[in-house]
Parts: C-alpha cells; structure tokens; sequence
C-alpha cells in the first residue's frame, strides 16, 4: 500500500474513534442530564420555597427570602430553620417567646401573619405556628405583637 | 495454517501468557488480550490470529474473575478474533520500517479494534437485555473509553518492544523484509 494512502487509512481510522467516542460521550451525558432533570423535578415536588419575615420593631426587618424547608414543614418548622427560637407549649400549640434572642410583647408573645397576594395585604394568622402547614412560594410574617402586620 | 514444532510452542506459550495476564486480579477494561492477539496475527497470519482470539475468550468466558460470560461469549470470540484477522491483514499490507510510523499506526489500530470490539460486545448486551443498541453502548461509554485509551497506550508503546523481542525468531525476519 502507498504510504500517502496508509496514512490516510490510518488518519480516517482515528478520526472513526474520535468521532464515534466522542458522539458516544455526549450521548451518555445527554442521559445523564435527563435523568438528573427528572430527579430534580421529583425532588422540586419534595421542596417548598417560602419567603420568611422577621420584624424586631426597632426598625430592623429581616427577610428570609426562598427558604427551602421540605413538604409538610409548618410556620414553626420554618422559624425553626432561619432563628434561634425559644418557645413554649401550650397543650399541643406553640408560643413563640423570643425570635434571636428579641422577646415577643403581651401574653401571645411573637406573632406571625400570612400574606395574601391577592388583596397584597398581610393577614393575621388565626392558628398556632406548628397548625399551619406551609405551601411552596408562600409569605409569612412573624411581628412583636399581634396588634399590627409586621411591614 | 501450519505450524512448525517452534511455532506451535510459541503460539501455545502466548496463549498461556494471555490467558494468565487476562483471569489475573486487574482495573476493569484494562487488559493486553487484544495486543498479544493482535500480535499472533502479526506473527502468524490471519487464521492463527482468529484462532487465537477465539482460544482466549473461549476460555476466559468461564474462568474470568469477573464470573462466567454467559451469552456474551461469542460476541468476545467475534471481537477479538476480528482483531487477530486484522494483526494477520497487518502483516500482509508490511509492518512500516519506522519505528515513529509503527507506533502511531499501532496506536489507532489498537483503539480503532477496540472501539470495535465494545461495539460487538455492546450489540451483544442489547440483544441479550433487550435493551436499544445505542442505549447500550452510551451506558457502557465510560468504560469503552477507559479501554479504548489504554488499549491505545498498550498498543502505541509495547507493540514495538514485542516486535523488537521476537525478531530473533525466523516467522518476524519475514515481517521486517517486507
């Protein structure tokens, strides 16, 4: 065989691997995209992204925006998961005392409030933080007292 | 294909050779079954070499550490007697007298064989698990490419040294004159 012609046997040869490796690669990583998609859509099932405000009245508001807590974690799970939290239990009902060491006004203690987008106003809670199951993508307040929204 | 009394033990001695290197403990996909095939090719002609191939899978695929091959045994003997036909083709177009060119080409040799060895072995597995060829074959990627390259490595930089070692038997004075 001529060596001009050996030589382009050869180079077509490892263009034949480079190609079929390579397409076989990007193959195995397209799969391996989908199936991490797929996961990470059961797992957005799993995750709720809850916006959490604290408003220590000194002027001080502090957001927790797209805090990640999993399916079924109430109002308390949540405060649990962004503040040192004291509480006390009454029957089967959780009083907040004391949010990061800043202690609640009046005998309800902490208050939190639920904010509704489509009257885009802040609404008093009516059951305890631990009753309240949380929903993705929902707004919640926690305020001194329960006499005024928290912003 | 007739072997002369010297030819026969060195042909048997090879085999023994790659059988022990091919049932030793080693890293997955790394082997060098497919360059001492390649080489009987080289050496002997194309019948020898697909005979050889067929030897060493047929025997791997019940004493293998990785367990019995099963059903996926003869697309192993497929594989890797198409890559001692091709050590015999090799043999028939000349081994190139530069020792540069000898490196290279055995380096896309050894990964192009390879790359058609997982190919067979692959369509094997899909036709066995009934699953889509290409399927297999992307699932299986990341291994082919650790045996494409170190098969490339393998043929690329100890294909000469063999060479080099059996030019003292007269079937590689043959090989070198052409």
């Amino acid at each position: 065989m001529q060596t001009s012609k050996r030589t382009l046997v050869f180079t077509v040869l490892a263009l034949i691997v480079w190609s079929v490796t390579t397409t076989a690669y990007a193959g195995y990583y397209y799969t391996q995209y989908m199936q991490l998609e797929n996961t990470l859509k059961t797992m957005q099932n799993l995750v709720l992204r809850v916006n959490i405000l604290i408003n220590y009245a000194n002027g001080t508001k502090e957001w927790h925006n797209t805090t990640l807590m999993p399916a079924g974690a109430t109002v308390f799970n949540a405060t649990l998961a962004i503040a040192k939290v004291d509480y006390t239990m009454w029957g089967e009902y959780v009083v907040i005392d004391s949010i990061n060491g800043v202690q609640g006004k009046g005998d309800a203690g902490w208050w939190w409030w639920i904010w509704d987008s489509s009257t885009s106003q802040w609404k008093s809670a009516l059951e305890a933080c631990n009753k309240h199951v949380m929903v993705d993508g929902e707004t919640i307040g926690w305020n001194q007292n329960w006499k005024s929204p928290p912003s | 294909m007739r072997f002369q009394t010297r030819q026969l033990a060195l042909f048997c001695a090879l085999a023994a050779a790659s059988i022990g290197i091919q049932l030793a403990p080693r890293p997955p996909n790394v082997e060098s079954t497919s360059l001492i095939t390649f080489f009987v090719g080289v050496v002997f002609g194309c019948p020898a070499g697909g005979l050889f191939g067929t030897l060493v899978m047929f025997v791997n695929g019940f004493l293998s550490p990785w367990g019995f091959a099963g059903l996926i045994m003869p697309f192993q003997i497929v594989g890797m007697s198409i890559i001692g036909v091709t050590g015999g083709i090799f043999r028939r177009y000349g081994v190139p007298r530069s020792a540069t060119r000898i490196v290279f080409e055995a380096a896309i040799l050894g990964s192009f064989l390879t790359l058609v060895y997982d190919i067979i072995t692959n369509v094997g597995v899909a036709l066995i698990t009934n699953v889509p060829i290409v399927f297999a074959f992307i699932t299986g990627v990341a291994f082919s490419f650790i045996h494409i390259i170190s098969n490339t490595l393998l043929f690329g930089f100890a294909f000469t040294p063999l060479l080099k070692t059996f030019q003292t038997f007269g079937e590689m004075r043959k090989i070198a004159d052409k």
